[in-house]
């Protein structure tokens, strides 16, 4: 939280209205009613979080812009996630039940040609996700990240969920 | 239906048990992180959709789905805030863990 004078420079504007409407709508889904009682307090609760959170949320800049063919970007990253997700887990599930549990860990590090800080936390905590590997650091475009066994090392440094990254990053600028 | 829900419940629970296993059997720190992180991950995934599908379409489920999608952004975070630390206060690995390095190599 920067203090005055210290302000670090921000790209476009704090998503006020918008960030209201997600979270009234979040507050409507919790109560499940539409009691004036209610409204009236979930119109102050989230005008209150907005107006004190301001500073910590993404400006317009930071983050690919909401447009359909976005979302349906995101949609199918997230499907593809899942499914990746997955698939992985029955790997490790067969690594640790085996009985002579092949593992080989170890650090591997690699460049990036992820651009935007959004984009990087995205695929940094897809990586961590995904089992078998774990993302330690990253800065600079360079991942370091812990793998589970050598065959998930080299294939997470040439993951195909990267490419994904960058054209939701490209489309959202 | 409630043949599909006993098998999300039970696959969730494999996962967890699975993940039980792992925190109990590998070596360090890290390649524990790798057991429990992914197995709460689709453990709780599989059970909370379980509950989902037995809830049917009502407000309930919304409500479920929304702490799946929590679930999913908080568990990398915290593994990621753990396994950050640990790496920089240079906790040692297991023996014979490799060390690949493929940033010098230019882009991948």
């Amino acid at each position: 939280m920067s203090s005055a004078g210290n302000k670090i420079a921000r790209d476009g504007k704090a998503p006020i209205v918008g960030g209201f409407v997600v979270l009234f709508a979040f507050w409507v889904v919790l109560t499940g009613s539409l009691h004036p009682e209610n409204i009236v307090g979930g119109v102050l609760a989230s005008g209150l979080v907005v107006l004190l959170s301001k500073d910590l949320m993404l400006r317009t800049g930071e983050r690919p812009a909401v447009n359909p063919s976005t979302l349906v970007q995101g949609v199918v990253y997230a499907v593809n996630l899942v499914v990746a997700i997955i698939v992985a887990n029955i790997d490790i599930a067969k690594i640790v039940l085996s009985p002579s549990m092949p593992i080989s860990p170890g650090i591997v590090k690699f460049k990036s040609n992820i651009k935007k800080d959004f984009s990087r936390v995205l695929f940094a905590n897809s990586i961590t996700l995904t089992p078998g590997t774990l993302t330690l650091d990253v800065g600079d475009g360079n991942f370091v990240v812990h793998a589970l066994t050598r065959k998930n090392a080299d294939d997470v440094s040439h993951w195909a969920m990267e490419k994904k990254v960058i054209e939701i990053e490209n489309a959202g600028s | 239906m409630d043949i599909l829900i006993g098998v999300f419940l039970v696959a969730g629970l494999f996962f967890f048990t699975v993940g039980v296993v792992g925190l109990l059997r590998l070596p360090d720190v890290f390649c524990r992180l790798h057991a429990t992180t992914k197995c709460d991950t689709l453990g709780a995934g599989l059970i909370l959709f379980a509950l989902v599908l037995d809830h049917g379409f009502a407000l309930e489920s919304v409500k479920l789905l929304l702490i799946i999608l929590f679930i999913w952004l908080a568990n990398p975070t915290a593994a990621h805030v753990i396994a950050r630390s640990s790496y920089n206060r240079k906790v040692p690995m297991a023996e014979g863990s490799f060390e690949l390095d493929y940033t010098k190599e230019g882009s991948a």
